[in-house]
């Protein structure tokens, strides 16, 4: 864990991650409201796009050191948006839906102006 | 069957396969099999060393072997050339399907049950009429929320509706017959361009020498996986040895060439993410597998041997997890991971370049060189924070950094890759101990004979090592994250200055004992599912059944005159049996087929089975067995005593497979992917259900597209063994195949001037490399649908380590997958051609 200081220098909020860490969220979040729209087949690249921005919130939380349980919640959102990249049967919509609302919690209205 | 089984064979098919030079070991029983009389037959698009020693060279283009196997079956029906008594009675050619299936005939290349929006079919109007069938494993069949298993309870009801005149409509005969109605000769040649008369000489053969006195094989290798469709081809040879009785008999059935490197014990005790060991499915997240209980009821079938799936799940967890797993934690079930989607390596391969993972581990591949797509291979390298690859000498994937063909062409600078690489050494075989499980199912124990040189150790040190530090770190945590590592048993005896673990602890534990009293499992019969006893892989009980007593070291063959079955020789897996579902080797009251193919038979005055190999049914149901439907049987209660399939839930060879295949329950000609001609067969040009992943740098050539007109195949060298490093390093064998080369027709050659070791380049949309061509007779232009389509060929082997060296095959080949299996095409893709060199910074042409 990096100390108080360090946490403050990182710019890392109140939810665990970063300015910099909300504004990767809100493009992920992006992406994968427009996965949604498209269902039942989106364009592939954008599952890519979804997941590059959600691995760099999710490795600058480790070198952040930010918490755990907010790291852990990254993970999942990561997880189910590649369980819809590379499904093993049927897309679990349903999951991605959820994972959405996962990843909303971590991005302020503002963070989504376009 | 046994690689020595083959010598019993009376026709023997290699297709998708270059035997001779690939499994040279194992051909040398088909060798004999000729010296005894047997037809020889091989098909591949080349002509071989294997050719050579065939009796007959069938060339099909590649990616068309479905239509060459679909059109022998063509000929097997509409000639009433088929086994009648065996497939009858012992395959599901008579079971009735729904009244809602629609065959490919009707729908112009799909199966009713498609999705056009999801491209993925549902299964409903497969079933057997009334049933839900369930998948003999989980593993491939469709998952979604209603494909659960848990209605297999159907098949304890009833046997599935059977109309033994072969008469009714929707009956599995009278469905192939209208499905392989187009499979004609002429058909077949349109589409393969193998001549009409070698195909009828090859279907022919294996029709003649089929039937009570007679059996057949076929042998394939990975020409056989490595396509989209690549399941189905498989699917395709078991119809045919279904229909002509050439499974579970002497000298019958399919042998899937493997071998190099225990692929097929890696299967066995998997490096596969979807599967557990000995073929148990992985839990996922997504469907109803919350708890043990539910996993346990979606997962095991009602019917068959499959029945007993809990005693081997929860024997597995009592191995992984010791004193930790207790009936009131599930035995540990929790601390499984659930699959959330495809892990396997393509996905991996995509998600590395997107930056999921942090780090990989690399032990026994080289997927630089061997993996597709190896541009994206290396981007995706470069994304890693760490990279651990454990070779015995250096490899193009450990010094990509330093090396590759991005840091080579300019794209990238070795500072600008973050990647810290370890390149560990290894040990050889003869440097550890251990087993090697052959593509018999054969376990096969190896002393170690000499140390590894300096810092060199086995992999089981590395990962037995690794996972010691990993237990040390944890040991203090309280985290449920991390409650599976604190848990898991990791107490193999250590031995020697370098605290080698004992392998054959590790082995003990596979085969399992009991837990109260540590006591050696000796067959899988005895497992449970109360947490009494632990069992590490449930089809390798019985090559340690006592202590001091591994199976898998003796080495005593029959002798001369002997039965052939080689019972003494190491362990295979399961119970020691040599051939699988060999009940069918008697015909359904017990009796052998005949003298001259008897194996098992059921012996009434010892009211057993018995014969020369270890019976594959319960030892002592009696062949006129019949369940009691009105009791619900459940098991192998409801098997009948003539269904000698007994992982199938009703016992049947599965010739139409109603649960199980992501793309139709029988094999139908796609085109590949890539392809310069269109499906002859169908308005449906390729496997719709086939993984495509469209993305920036793995783009997909569209099937005609004239800037690739040549079909290209990728394939292994004799010399240049597995992913070619250990060739490649060793003078002998470098100056054997020293550089690599492009196989090119004198017609092609002469159209496009090139010249016999002259430079040419090929190229596709994810790369190009060159190579020199080797101008050959070996490679034939096809007539495909009226017009002239060249073929070329390459060794995937080479690469820039080494004294053989050359450009990677692999750099021409996209990312594309098997629905069932996802396993990458490296068989049939389009290529452009030309003479002359790249252009490459510094100069032209490589090594200037």
């Amino acid at each position: 864990m990096v100390s108080e200081a360090g946490a403050s220098e990182a710019g890392i909020s109140e939810a665990g991650i970063s300015e910099k860490g909300t504004s990767e969220a809100a493009d992920a979040l992006r992406r994968l409201d427009e996965i949604l729209a498209q269902r039942p087949k989106p364009e592939q690249h954008l599952y890519s796009y979804c997941t590059e921005r959600l691995t760099e919130l999710r490795d600058r939380m480790i070198e952040t050191g930010a918490d755990r349980a907010r790291l852990a919640h990254v993970n999942a959102i990561i997880s189910v948006v590649m369980a819809g990249h590379f499904p093993l049967g049927a897309v679990p919509w349903e999951e991605l839906q959820k994972a959405r609302g996962w990843l909303a919690e971590l991005v302020s209205p503002s963070d989504l102006q376009p | 069957m046994s690689l020595w089984d083959l010598e019993r064979s009376d026709c023997i098919v290699i297709m998708g396969s270059n035997m001779a030079e690939n499994h040279p070991i194992a051909f040398r029983f088909v060798v004999e099999a000729k010296r005894r009389g047997a037809d020889i037959i091989h098909v591949d698009p080349r002509f071989t060393r294997t050719s050579a020693l065939a009796d007959v060279h069938a060339p099909i283009r590649s990616g068309s072997d479905i239509a060459f196997l679909g059109g022998i079956i063509h000929h097997l029906l509409e000639n009433d050339l088929w086994f009648r008594d065996f497939a009858l009675a012992y395959t599901n050619i008579a079971h009735i399907i729904e009244d809602a299936y629609a065959d490919p005939e009707q729908n112009d290349g799909l199966f009713s049950g498609f999705d056009r929006t999801t491209g993925s079919y549902s299964t409903e109007s497969w079933q057997y009429k009334g049933k839900h069938a369930p998948s003999p494993s989980g593993d491939h069949r469709v998952l979604d929320q209603a494909n659960e298993g848990e209605d297999s309870q159907s098949m304890a009801e009833s046997p599935p509706p059977e109309d033994r005149t072969l008469q009714h409509p929707n009956c599995v005969y009278q469905i192939m017959r209208r499905h392989y109605a187009r499979y004609t000769p002429e058909m077949v040649e349109r589409v393969t361009g193998c001549p009409r008369d070698t195909f009828l000489r090859v279907a022919g053969s294996l029709a003649r020498n089929s039937g009570r006195e007679r059996t057949g094989a076929f042998c394939y290798a990975v020409g056989w996986t490595h396509h989209t469709t690549g399941v189905q081809i498989i699917r395709a040879a078991t119809i045919i040895q279904g229909l002509l009785g050439n499974v579970g008999r002497p000298g019958g059935g399919i042998m899937a060439l493997r071998g190099h490197a225990s692929i097929q014990g890696s299967t066995d005790i998997p490096t596969l993410y979807n599967m557990l060991p000995t073929y148990l499915p992985q839990p996922t997240a997504f469907h109803r597998h919350a708890t043990l209980k539910d996993y346990l009821r979606s997962e095991t079938p009602a019917t068959g041997w499959w029945s007993n799936m809990p005693k081997y799940v929860v024997s597995l967890l009592k191995a992984w997890y010791g004193e930790h797993a207790t009936a009131q934690n599930e035995y540990g079930y929790q601390h499984w991971p659930k699959l959330t989607g495809d892990l396997s390596q393509l996905p991996m391969t995509m998600a590395m370049c997107d930056g999921v993972m942090r780090g990989q581990f690399i032990l026994g591949q080289n997927p630089v060189v061997g993996a597709v797509n190896s541009d994206l291979v290396e981007r995706g390298m470069t994304r890693l924070k760490w990279l651990v690859v454990r070779d015995f000498a250096m490899t193009e994937t450990a010094n990509f950094w330093q090396k590759g063909r991005l840091v080579q062409r300019g794209d990238i600078t070795p500072q600008d890759i973050g990647t810290e690489v370890f390149f560990l050494p290894t040990a050889l075989p003869g440097e550890k101990d251990g087993t090697v499980t052959n593509t018999s199912r054969l376990v096969q124990w190896h002393d170690v004979v000499l140390d590894a040189p300096g810092d060199s150790r086995s992999d089981l040190w590395f990962i037995y090592h690794l996972g010691k530090r990993l237990k040390q770190l944890y040991a203090g945590s309280e985290g449920s994250r991390d409650a599976a590592m604190r848990a898991l048993t990791w107490d193999y005896p250590e031995r020697g200055e370098r605290a080698e673990p004992d392998a054959e602890a590790v082995l003990r534990e596979i085969n399992g004992y009991t837990v109260a009293d540590r006591r050696q499992v000796e067959k899988y019969q005895d497992l449970k599912d109360d947490g009494s006893t632990a069992c590490g892989g449930w089809m390798y009980c019985g090559v340690y059944p006592r202590d001091g007593h591994n199976v898998a070291r003796s080495r005593i063959p029959d002798g001369p005159g002997g039965p052939g079955s080689h019972l003494g020789w190491a362990f295979a897996w399961p119970a020691n049996r040599r051939t699988l579902y060999n009940r069918a080797s008697a015909d359904p009251d017990g009796k052998p087929w005949s003298e001259r193919k008897r194996m098992i038979w059921w012996d009434e005055g010892q009211s057993k089975w018995t014969g020369t190999d270890v019976p594959d049914f319960v030892a002592t149901t009696r062949p006129d067995y019949r369940p009691d439907w009105s009791s619900h049987p459940t098991g192998m209660a409801a098997l009948a005593g003539d269904a000698p399939f007994i992982m199938e839930a009703d016992g049947k060879c599965q010739i139409f497979v109603p649960t199980g295949l992501k793309d139709g329950p029988l094999p139908t000609h796609y085109e590949p992917v890539e392809s310069p001609v269109g499906n002859p067969m169908y308005g449906q040009q390729s496997n719709p259900t086939a993984h495509v992943w469209r993305r920036p740098g793995n783009d997909v050539h569209a099937p005609g597209d004239g800037r690739f007109p040549y079909v290209f195949t990728t394939y292994r060298l004799t010399e240049l063994h597995c992913g070619g490093i250990i060739g490649r390093v060793t003078p002998h064998t470098a100056e054997l195949q020293p550089e690599a080369f492009v196989e090119v027709s004198p017609e092609l050659a002469g159209e496009l001037g090139i010249a016999h070791l002259g430079w040419t380049v090929l190229s596709t949309l994810r790369g190009e490399i060159e190579v020199r061509a080797m101008v050959t007779e070996r490679m034939r232009p096809f007539t495909i649908d009226g017009r002239i389509v060249h073929q070329v060929g390459m060794p995937w082997v080479y690469g820039w380590e080494g004294y053989a060296r050359g450009d990677i095959a692999n750099v021409l080949l996209a990312i594309t997958g098997d629905a069932n299996t996802s396993i990458h095409s490296t068989k049939a893709v389009t290529v452009n051609l030309r003479a002359g060199r790249l252009t490459r910074p510094g100069g032209v042409g490589r090594g200037q």
